[in-house]
Formats: C-alpha cells, structure tokens, sequence
C-alpha cells in the first residue's frame, strides 16, 4: 500500500485534522533534531529549537501550498528558527551583505561526488563544523546530510541555485583546509 | 531508547500544546492578508519609481541638463554636477526597498540579485522616460505654477524652476547678427553670442520661436555660447 505523502498529511492539518499533525512531527523530528544539532551544538537546545519549529510550523501550515513539496518548506521554516537562535546568541546578523548572491556565477549545476567522496566530506564535516562559517555550514549540512539538491536548498536558503553551487565549492574547500592545518598540528 | 523518549516527548509536547490551545493554527485569510499587502506594497514601490524616475527625466529635460552632455566634457561635468542627487538616492533607495520585498518570491531569489537589479533598473529608466514622454508632469508643473497643487507644488517649483549658471533654457525671440535674443522661463531675455568654438548641431538653422538649450557661462544677461541645440 502507498504510503501517504507528507503533503496530503498537511492537507489533512489544514482541515484540521490535528493528529495528523503527529505523524509529520513522527517523520521529521529526527531529520530535524540531526540538522539542529549540527547548527546550534548543544543537544538540549536543539530539542527546544525544534519543538518551536513544529509549534511554528502548526501556526503556519496554511500558508504551505500543497501543490509544493513539503520538506523544504518546514526546513525553512527551521533553518529561521536557527538562524533567529544563533542570531539571539552572537546579538550580530549572522549574514552580512553577501555578493555570492548578487552576482551570477558560472559553477552552477549540481556536481556528481563519487559516494567515498561523500563518505569522507561527511566526516570531514562532523569533525570541523563548528570551525566553518554559517554561510557554507547550512548548504552542506543539506546537501550532505539531509541529501537535498540544488533547487530544494535555495528554496530553503532563499538564494540562488548558481549562489547554492558556489557556497558547496567553496564550503569544500575551507574545509579541506582545516582539515590540512589540523594534520600538521 | 533514549530516542524513543525524545521522540515521545517532543510529539506529546506539541501536540498538548496544540490540544490545550496555546498553539492555534492561523487562518486562511491571515496569509491571503499578508499576500495582498506585499502585493500592494510591491504595486506602490512600482509606482514611486516610475514616478520618480519620470520626475527626474522631466526635471532633467524642463531644465535643459539633459541635453548638455554632448558638448563633450564640460558638458558631461555639468551634467554631472546639475542632476537631483537627492532624487537620484530617493529612487535607488525604493529599487532596494523593491528588492527585498521580492526576494519573498521564487522568482527573484532563484536569479542572482543583480540580474533583478538590472531589469528594475531598466524598468525604471523606459518606464520613466515613456510617462516623461506624457504631458503628466508638464501638466503638474503648470498647476504648481498656479499654485493648484497642495502637496507636490514646492516640489515642482523647486526642482523645475532651478537656474544653473551655464545652463539657459528658452525661446529664440529675435536673430542677431552673432547669436540672438532668448527669452527664457523666468521671462528674462537673454543675449547669446555665438563664436566659430560654438558647438551647433549638424544643419543648425535657428529662427525665431524654436526652444533651444544654450551652454555657456552668462554675464549679466549675455550669454556666450559654448554649445546650443533644439530641445523640443
């Protein structure tokens, strides 16, 4: 038997069908949880940060148009919700005027990484993420580990598709550099 | 097991929260709201700049400003110097305004900013320039004139009657033997002389009635010309 799509569960929430709200928290929360954590660190925090995110979301759901996929708009409605909570913390914008979204780029289509490739930027990634500015962080914790493509991300993020390449390239390459500058420690 | 509890604890928690009502689900019509305000606030940005931006084009041309830059760079440098600034930052600021209201849609975020910037920009210019075109603002200005325009009169005034010191704008009332007599908008008659260093337009027959620009440091009420061209 096919199993209910996520956007059919929002439709029934919509109506107010409250239960079903259950089952796309059920569906989410750990993918949720593993983002969170990866962006604000502290495993306690997390939990509160994504409680808010279905809270948030309960509020919001009839602004979700079911002609639209689901995922990337209650991981926006998260990536907010973190970005407000790192904000709060630092009391400084976490992006500045950025150029990356102002000028086109030529690095735009979505790259193929050979599986070991991915394999060893996730644990490059896991190992490094708290040294790694924000702004190449989210896009590859996405791309990385919530396996998302160019198109959902810049959904997500509100930045361009060629902006989603640019930030992934460059993502890689400071994080190879960390990772040389640990080895020669 | 630990994350089973997780599990439970989050999904109990909001789902109480929802039960109890301390989370309600916002309706319908509070979106709709939401999307017809930005929609309108996107609507009037779209009007304020074509507004300004045919405003400085009136200005431009009411002044004669506009048609200096062809007497090369003097002529640039005047240009330069006798735009509205200030009118200038006013329309860049309601183009950003334009911007981040977009990047609310699909449309703008998905295209790098400056691809947007430029066609706003672009719709700015054409679009100014073609209700420039219109007699809307000419008509504005003749009622500030009257005074029957309450709230935009000082404005008009202000920027349409500006006097530049090289900048002559008027109409050829009489044909001297080396120029001619210019009556411009404040009714002050004008004398301009023209040298072989004028610049003149290719074919220039000036008569009498044409409206002409005139480039040129004024003395007194004498004007010697580096650059004169028709500006109707």
């Amino acid at each position: 038997m096919m199993e209910t799509t996520d956007e059919e569960i929002a439709r029934k929430v919509q109506k107010g069908d409250t239960q079903s709200f259950g089952l796309l928290i059920e569906r989410y929360e750990q993918k949720l949880l593993r983002y969170a954590k990866k962006f604000i660190f502290d495993s306690e925090e997390a939990k509160d940060l994504v409680q808010e995110v279905f809270m948030k979301a309960y509020m919001n759901i009839r602004s979700f148009e079911i002609s639209r996929r689901f995922s990337p708009w209650i991981y926006r409605v998260a990536h907010n919700e973190f970005i407000n909570a790192i904000r709060k913390k630092k009391k400084s914008p976490v992006f500045y005027i950025d150029f990356d979204i102002f000028f086109p780029h030529p690095i735009s289509t979505q790259g193929a990484d050979s599986e070991a490739n991915k394999q060893d930027l996730k644990r490059m990634l896991d190992e490094c993420l708290g040294k790694l500015d924000p702004k190449y962080r989210e896009p590859l914790i996405l791309y990385y580990f919530e396996e998302m493509d160019y198109k959902e991300i810049s959904e997500i993020l509100k930045i361009p598709i060629s902006t989603v390449g640019v930030r992934l390239q460059r993502g890689k390459s400071v994080l190879k550099k960390i990772m040389k500058n640990l080895d020669t420690i | 097991m630990n994350n089973d509890a997780n599990k439970k604890l989050i999904r109990d928690r909001v789902l109480t929260a929802i039960k109890n009502g301390q989370v309600k689900m916002r309706p319908k019509w509070h979106f709709i709201l939401k999307a017809i305000l930005m929609a309108v606030g996107g609507i009037i940005l779209i009007l304020c700049i074509l507004y300004l931006a045919s405003f400085i084009f009136f200005v431009l041309r009411q002044t004669g400003v506009i048609f200096v830059p062809i007497f090369g760079f003097r002529g640039w440098y005047a240009f330069l110097v006798s735009i509205p600034w200030l009118l200038v930052l006013l329309l860049l600021i309601f183009i950003i305004l334009l911007e981040i209201l977009a990047r609310h849609y699909s449309f703008a975020y998905r295209q790098p900013l400056l691809y947007f910037a430029i066609a706003v920009l672009l719709f700015a210019i054409i679009g100014g320039y073609i209700v420039a075109t219109t007699h809307f603002h000419d008509r504005m200005f003749r009622y500030s004139q009257r005074h029957k325009l309450p709230f935009a009169g000082q404005m008009y005034r202000g920027y349409g009657e500006q006097r530049f010191k090289n900048i002559h704008r008027g109409i050829i009332t009489e044909i001297t033997r080396d120029g001619f007599i210019m009556e411009n908008r404040r009714g002050e008659t004008l004398t301009i002389i023209i040298t072989r260093l004028t610049r003149l337009p290719l074919g220039a027959d000036f008569s009498k009635g044409d409206m002409v620009v005139v480039f040129g440091d004024r003395e007194n009420k004498t004007v010697r010309a580096i650059g004169i061209r028709n500006a109707r």
